[in-house]
């Protein structure tokens, strides 16, 4: 008998998993190498190697990092330093103690394992419109479906919020506060005292997604929803190592509450017999050496630098096109609404293959299909200065003979 | 087909968990949790055991761990020190099935073994953080709530939980020292027409056993027949104490694609470099990709990148050479104490060909995770008991699973002492309870 894989696939395999929209368009960059004003990645050469690379050379000496690591939550000593890291932010809520935080291979791992454990099929999940969507593609894994709440410059608009809750009485609500991905936006600090007030009376557990905090270009931020929610365990903290020193170390932490810490672990344990000690050991050598005010302030500078050029070009190459943009006080991103394109997708696809640069296209951030069709993001991430005014140029040259064909 | 709930495994492991010690959950939190989350997901009786193990710092012929100083990683340091000067693997990793060096190092690797059929090329190869990961992935691609999964009984009990957390019901086969007995898994088939194969065909975990060509040939016609996914669980396979194995199911398989091979680093290099790789099926690859892809963003590269250049400057055939003696030395060392202090009570066990472990059975024994307790607690000694690894309760309650993996020539030697003298007073014991039960009885 010649098998039929078709017929031995899992129903969540045939029904929730997709390709990812963002993976199509790294595909085509690959193949044309563009100017890249989309990805949110940072640029190697921000990489700090050349700190890692003695903690890296000293790792061979630590033989008991190279066996079964017994701690299920990851290495203790790097625990130990984020909890207290959160704790001097005021980031972590008064009973986050070392056993509350667990060390992931990066975001999207620790989305994974929270969908798993809190949505069943048909659930709900409340998300910003427009939102991370790879997250959502986690969420939607174990069968979640969306509800969006509205958005503006300022985050979730609360009033939506409520209405949503009223009406379909969501389970969990995603949101990425701090320089929203893809829109930049910060969430003001009433905002989210009102969020949270509904998230408590329609019993709505938060999950807080903060990678972008840290490249910030302002002086404080709003509190988060876990250190305001306080003794009520309903938000869970997601924060990563990737924007901060780089994505393929792997790692990143989640702050979940008492009653949830033994199930996750449990629920890990599954999928990873052993976790990556060498590596989480390393992040830790290289945390604990480090000045972190001095090391965020760099970070902040050199982002803060491209992201005033990007906003400066467009305006200079864009503006006349009818470009208008949000200024963002953080994060990777610039959101903004072009219009005069009747496909952004072909538009993108465009741009990348006949002008070599490439930008998103907006409309991939909503759930519900037919929104944010004139929208693009642009990410000054990976990009250097003369990248930016080159980009920009030929973003403007790709626009006027996009319209004229 | 017979009713599942007389014959399958509805509420596995339960008698672990209670036994272990079971979870409260803030009631908040269980109506929050997921039907998954509070129905499959439980504790692992090794961290129990080894929670226990901490605590009394026994001698350990338990663990199937290699010991730390037998990790090569003098020889990997220089690829620790020059992993620095690739920039391009801190990145996100573009390619979601791992470093392509180590990938095609894998596959000439297979070829040149003759394990792998003619199809095998390093697209057919996805790169895992470890075994226990790709069973993980394995399981959300083909099991369904109710999905049949046949597994060997006993079997290694870590990749039934992952199975489980997808929904899995167990359907146990018999095996003897020769792996899976062929007419035990066509009942199986008969009556429980199950979707998938899970079997280690090399040095089983936990019985160390090795299934033969003929027998192999069966069970591959069998599942053939019933249209079966095989999983073969290979992680031991290059711990051998023989000169050649039987060919793999995905050899004699051929061209009918119906074998997943897993294939792990944990046992030749060390656990702690988190990297195994699985063999799929054209047809499955790239929805693999596409659930990884959902549950991880990037791989760690710079890891995979140490492996490759690691393989790639090693030469295999006398590196697999030093691996086998280090670890045929420590089995002899553990048999020989064994056949000096726990034959003549009466314990019987298998000679290994390879792996890591010793199955026995010792007839005394009612309920080994009883026994095992009291031997860490009193003697000083831990050994795995052999119950945990049966999907059903109530099997192997007199059986021990011996590890050789981290011992020498006097933990050997005192372990077992150790263990004699354990079980000595553990009947003594049980006896002196009885009496005193039945005394309590006369007295009432």
């Amino acid at each position: 008998m010649t098998i039929n894989w078709n017929n031995n696939i899992s129903k969540m395999a045939q029904d929730r998993l997709s390709p990812s929209l963002l993976g199509d368009l790294f595909a085509i960059e690959h193949k044309y190498k563009p100017i890249c004003l989309s990805a949110g990645e940072p640029n190697s050469d921000f990489f700090p190697l050349e700190e890692l690379a003695p903690f890296f050379k000293d790792v061979c000496k630590k033989r008991e990092l190279f066996g079964y690591y017994p701690f299920h939550a990851g290495h203790v000593g790097l625990r130990e330093w984020i909890k207290n890291w959160m704790k001097d932010d005021n980031i972590a809520a008064p009973w986050v103690e070392v056993d509350n935080i667990i060390l992931t291979t990066g975001s999207q791992q620790g989305l994974a394992l929270l969908s798993d454990l809190l949505v069943d099929e048909g659930d709900l999940v409340a998300v910003e419109a427009p939102t991370y969507l790879e997250a959502l593609r986690a969420f939607r894994k174990s069968g979640a479906n969306f509800i969006e709440v509205e958005a503006d410059e300022n985050g979730i608009i609360p009033e939506s919020f409520e209405m949503v809750c009223k009406q379909n009485k969501p389970r969990l609500l995603y949101t990425i506060p701090n320089f929203q991905n893809p829109t930049g936006s910060v969430t003001s600090l009433e905002r989210r005292k009102s969020i949270l007030k509904i998230a408590q009376k329609f019993d709505v557990v938060i999950i807080e997604d903060d990678p972008y905090r840290y490249v910030s270009f302002i002086d404080s931020l709003p509190d988060s929803y876990m250190s305001l929610s306080g003794d009520d365990d309903r938000v869970i903290y997601l924060g990563s190592f990737s924007k901060i020193i780089c994505p393929g170390i792997r790692c990143g932490w989640m702050i979940v509450p008492v009653p949830l810490v033994k199930k996750v672990t449990q629920l890990r344990h599954t999928i990873e017999i052993s976790l990556p000690a060498s590596l989480q050991h390393i992040v830790y050598c290289f945390c604990n050496q480090m000045d972190r005010k001095q090391y965020f302030n760099k970070i902040q500078k050199v982002y803060k630098n491209r992201c005033d050029v990007l906003v400066s070009t467009l305006n200079e190459t864009m503006a006349d096109k009818g470009l208008e943009m949000n200024f963002p006080k953080g994060g990777y991103f610039i959101w903004s609404h072009l219009p005069g394109i009747n496909n952004m997708r072909n538009f993108v696809e465009y741009s990348i293959i006949n002008f070599g640069v490439s930008v998103t296209p907006g409309y991939i951030f909503y759930v519900r299909s037919g929104q944010g069709l004139d929208t693009l993001r642009f990410s000054f991430a990976k990009v250097s200065l003369e990248e930016i005014s080159e980009g920009c140029e030929r973003l403007a040259r790709s626009y006027d003979s996009f319209v004229a064909l | 087909m017979k009713d599942w709930q007389d014959h399958m495994i509805l509420s596995w492991p339960c008698r672990n968990t209670s036994k272990w010690g079971g979870i409260d959950l803030d009631l908040n939190w269980e109506n929050r949790l997921s039907r998954m989350a509070n129905n499959r997901i439980h504790g692992s009786i090794f961290s129990d055991l080894g929670a226990i193990e901490k605590k009394y710092k026994p001698v350990c012929l338990s663990i199937g761990e290699p010991a730390t100083d037998f990790f090569p990683l003098e020889d990997m340091r220089v690829f620790f020190n020059a992993i620095c000067d690739r920039r391009d693997l801190f990145g996100y990793y573009p390619y979601h099935a791992g470093f392509t060096a180590l990938r095609e190092w894998i596959v000439t690797w297979m070829h040149n073994d003759g394990i792998v059929p003619s199809w095998v090329t390093s697209q057919n190869i996805v790169l895992t953080n470890g075994s226990q990961q790709a069973l993980s992935y394995i399981s959300d691609l083909l099991v369904d709530e109710e999905t049949c999964v046949a597994v060997e009984a006993p079997s290694y009990v870590e990749a039934l939980r992952t199975f489980r957390r997808a929904g899995a019901k167990f359907v146990e086969i018999e095996t003897d020292e020769n792996g899976i007995i062929p007419e035990s898994f066509e009942n199986v088939c008969k009556e429980f027409n199950p979707s998938i194969l899970y079997t280690i065909p090399n040095f089983q975990n936990p019985s160390g056993s090795v299934a033969p060509i003929d027998r192999r040939n069966t069970i591959l016609d069998i599942a053939n027949k019933y249209d079966v996914v095989i999983i073969e669980d290979d992680p031991y396979r290059y711990v051998s104490f023989v000169d050649s194995l039987p060919q793999t199911y995905i050899g004699l398989a051929n061209e009918n694609k119906r074998v997943i091979y897993l294939g792990s680093f944990s046992k030749l290099i060390a656990p702690g470099i988190r990297c195994g790789w699985m063999v799929l099926p054209s047809p499955i690859v790239g929805k693999m990709l596409e659930l990884r892809n959902t549950i991880e963003m990037s791989l760690p590269a710079p890891m995979q990148f140490v492996v490759s250049e690691f393989c790639l400057n090693i030469n295999i055939h006398s590196y697999l050479l030093k691996i086998q003696n280090y670890y045929k030395k420590r089995c002899n060392y553990l048999i020989s104490s064994l056949d000096k202090y726990m034959v003549p009570s009466g314990l019987k066990i298998n000679y290994p060909t390879g792996g890591l472990f010793v199955w026995s059975q010792m007839p005394g024994i009612k309920d080994d995770v009883d026994f095992v307790k009291y031997a860490i607690k009193n003697y000083g000694v831990s050994v795995m008991p052999g119950s945990i690894f049966y999907s059903k309760p109530g099997q192997g309650m007199d059986t021990l699973r011996f590890s050789f993996a981290r011992i020498d020539e006097e933990t050997a030697e005192e372990g077992c002492r150790r263990l004699a003298l354990a079980y000595d007073n553990y009947i003594m014991d049980s006896e002196k309870i009885k009496n005193e039960e039945r005394r309590s009885v006369i007295y009432e």
